[in-house]
């Protein structure tokens, strides 16, 4: 099973770059990373920029206007992410527990819609789009709705690995079945639910590779999405 | 100097950014190094060529600030890379080049990315040449805030990869407008405040409107810039009449039109002229027209309500607001009696919480002699106006039914 880890912080209250309490947290990381690779459990992985590059698409009469800043203006805010693949629920929640983020912030797993999300290598410019939807707006399965909506989104994937843009994406499971992650004094805490307490989350994302924000806006704006919103945020550049 | 600092600062500007990679930051430290040189070098009066002469300089100091930073290694030898061509004299930038560089400079200051905020602050930085300082002031706001809103703004362009870059002609359209918008509110908060507010508010028509003129000779085929235009003259020719001696603000009827400045209107309208020509309408245009009509009438009884009734009929069609529905529903009232103005702006939806809807509909409830409506509407009005000036008519017209 692939599960989705939600990486989230304060932003403004972060280890600064270069120091050396910096560099011992990049150890951290990298023994996370070593650990869901020993495991064959990683997938993929990312940091995203500050929430101050965000750009938001909002859906107004049918088009999408863009508007400065994050989707929700949030204490802790979404930082990163890992996709692993884990036997089981369980697992996934015993690896998010060792992310190094945990301990700081909080780690909200999911499963995945599908196993869509491959491995992908990253260089240059690269943008995160998160799309923003309501629970309610989830189509119950086999609903015809729904696969309407698949072939959309498999036209756009393939349009784009055609251009050279694609490198990830997939649908995210239903909110209800998040949970979120944290490590307190050296104990573990589940709670059930996703972690920010917004009207819509996150129900699924796109990575493009492109070479501006003006590109990565009208591939995001591409996405066949019929209400909510999306977030477009560039990844850290490796 | 201060005078050439006006005039070629944002020009220098504008293709430094373009030739360091768009970096805003580098582009304009090094620009106020070539600055501090031009105080001694222009000892006898500016070179022939002042911009070019600051680009060149310009881009030499970046050079030396790069190599002082060791971190910028990389930078330094992509620049080095791209800029030899640009050494000799034969090979500076030629005209069209760097109208092109203005062009990509208001465009990314006003980038629908952007807040609509950080867009003004910016502009009015960059492209303007205003002091942080002077912006502040300008919006009532605190110097640290519009220091950050720059800093911000400058940041996400870096970090987000907004692009330097005139847009393609299949997206002028959608962005434009954008850009319009801010020249606009610029205009607008120097035309909004009062008598008793600090002059620099007034200076930001007087800079909307160089602006304005600046993006219409770097863009002679888009009509809706030469109408913006038309309009901030066209309304800045008024600006004398709108206010008593206390700072009262005197309503377009009651004005004495002998202090409207007739040169700005003359201007405004052979603009328009010319931008209707183009058979190419938008708002812009429109609005100038209204504001043509009202300027060509000596006293306010002359007015030709029926034709401006007949252009706002056209405006709302172009943007539906209920800003200009009530503005079309007040233009009717005059033409065709309070009536139809009351009918009109019975079905507006979604005004109930601006001041102005419930001014407008208590003016024509007291030209109906329904005084007790009037009244109450004036005082709907009154709850919600902040604008002392503007409370203070309010007042004096609900004193007036005692």
């Amino acid at each position: 099973m692939r599960f989705m880890t939600l990486l989230f912080s304060d932003e403004t209250n972060e280890v600064p770059f270069g120091t050396p309490a910096w560099d011992d947290l990049m150890v951290e990381y990298r023994a996370f990373g070593d650990e869901a690779r020993r495991r064959g459990a990683m997938i993929a992985g990312a940091p995203l920029q500050s929430t101050e590059t965000a750009t938001t698409l909002r859906l107004q009469g049918g088009r999408f206007i863009p508007i400065d800043g994050p989707y929700a203006e949030t204490k802790e805010q979404l930082g990163g992410f890992y996709i692993l693949e884990c036997s089981d629920e369980a697992e996934a929640i015993e690896l998010a527990a060792l992310i190094p983020t945990a301990k700081y912030g909080s780690v909200e797993v999911r499963a995945m819609a599908s196993n869509e999300a491959r491995q992908f290598e990253r260089s240059g410019t690269s943008y995160i789009v998160l799309i923003y939807g309501a629970e309610a707006d989830y189509f119950p399965p086999g609903d015809p709705r729904m696969t309407a909506g698949i072939s959309q989104h498999q036209a756009l994937t393939e349009r784009t690995i055609a251009s050279g843009e694609y490198v990830s994406g997939d649908g995210l499971g239903p909110p209800s079945t998040a949970k979120t992650v944290s490590v307190r004094t050296g104990e573990s805490l589940v709670v059930d639910g996703p972690f920010a307490e917004t009207k819509e989350q996150l129900g699924g994302y796109y990575i493009f590779a492109c070479a501006d924000l003006d590109r990565a806006l009208v591939l995001a704006s591409e996405i066949p999405v019929a209400s909510g919103s999306l977030e477009v945020r560039p990844l850290l550049e490796v | 100097m201060e005078a050439a600092f006006r005039l070629h600062n944002s020009e220098a500007l504008a293709t430094l950014i373009r030739v360091l990679g768009g970096d805003f930051d580098l582009a304009e430290d090094a620009l106020q190094d070539a600055w501090v040189s031009a105080a001694t070098a222009w000892g006898n009066g500016p070179p022939p060529n002042p911009a070019g002469w600051l680009i060149t300089t310009g881009r030499r100091k970046a050079l030396d600030r790069l190599r002082r930073t060791a971190t910028s290694a990389r930078k330094l030898e992509e620049l080095a890379r791209t800029m030899p061509a640009f050494e000799s004299p034969e090979s500076e930038p030629s005209d069209s080049v760097l109208v092109d560089d203005r062009l990509r400079l208001i465009f990314t200051c006003c980038h629908p990315a952007l807040s609509l905020e950080a867009r003004v602050a910016l502009t009015l930085r960059t492209l303007g040449g205003l002091t942080t300082e002077e912006i502040a002031r300008a919006f009532l706001s605190e110097e640290r805030t519009i220091a950050q809103r720059i800093v911000r703004a400058k940041r996400k362009i870096r970090d987000a990869h907004i692009p330097y870059r005139v847009p393609a002609d299949a997206d002028l359209p959608e962005r434009l407008p954008g850009v319009l918008s801010v020249l606009y509110l610029i205009f607008n908060e120097g035309y909004s405040s009062t008598g008793s507010e600090d002059l620099v508010r007034h200076s930001l028509c007087d800079e909307a409107i160089r602006l304005s003129r600046l993006l219409a000779a770097l863009m002679p085929d888009e009509p809706e810039v030469f109408g913006l235009l038309a309009l901030m003259l066209l309304h800045n020719s008024r600006s004398a009449a709108r206010q008593s001696a206390t700072g009262d603000l005197i309503l377009m009827e009651d004005q004495d039109r002998s202090l409207w400045d007739r040169q700005s209107a003359i201007e405004g309208a052979e603009i328009l002229k010319g931008a209707l020509r183009s058979r190419r309408p938008g708002p812009y245009q429109v609005q100038a027209a209204i504001a043509a009509v009202h300027a060509e009438a000596e006293r306010a009884s002359q007015t030709r309500w029926d034709e401006i009734a007949a252009l706002y009929d056209r405006l709302a069609g172009l943007s539906p607001t209920p800003v200009i529905e009530l503005n079309r529903a007040a233009a009717h009232a005059m033409a065709f009696g309070p009536e139809v103005g009351l009918q009109l702006m019975a079905e507006i939806d979604g005004l109930e919480q601006y001041y102005l809807y419930h001014a407008a509909r208590a003016d024509l409830l007291r030209r109906l002699q329904r005084s007790t409506e009037s009244r109450a509407a004036y005082e709907r009005a009154l709850a919600l106006a902040t604008n002392p000036a503007e409370r203070r008519f309010l007042e004096g017209r609900i004193a007036g039914f005692a």
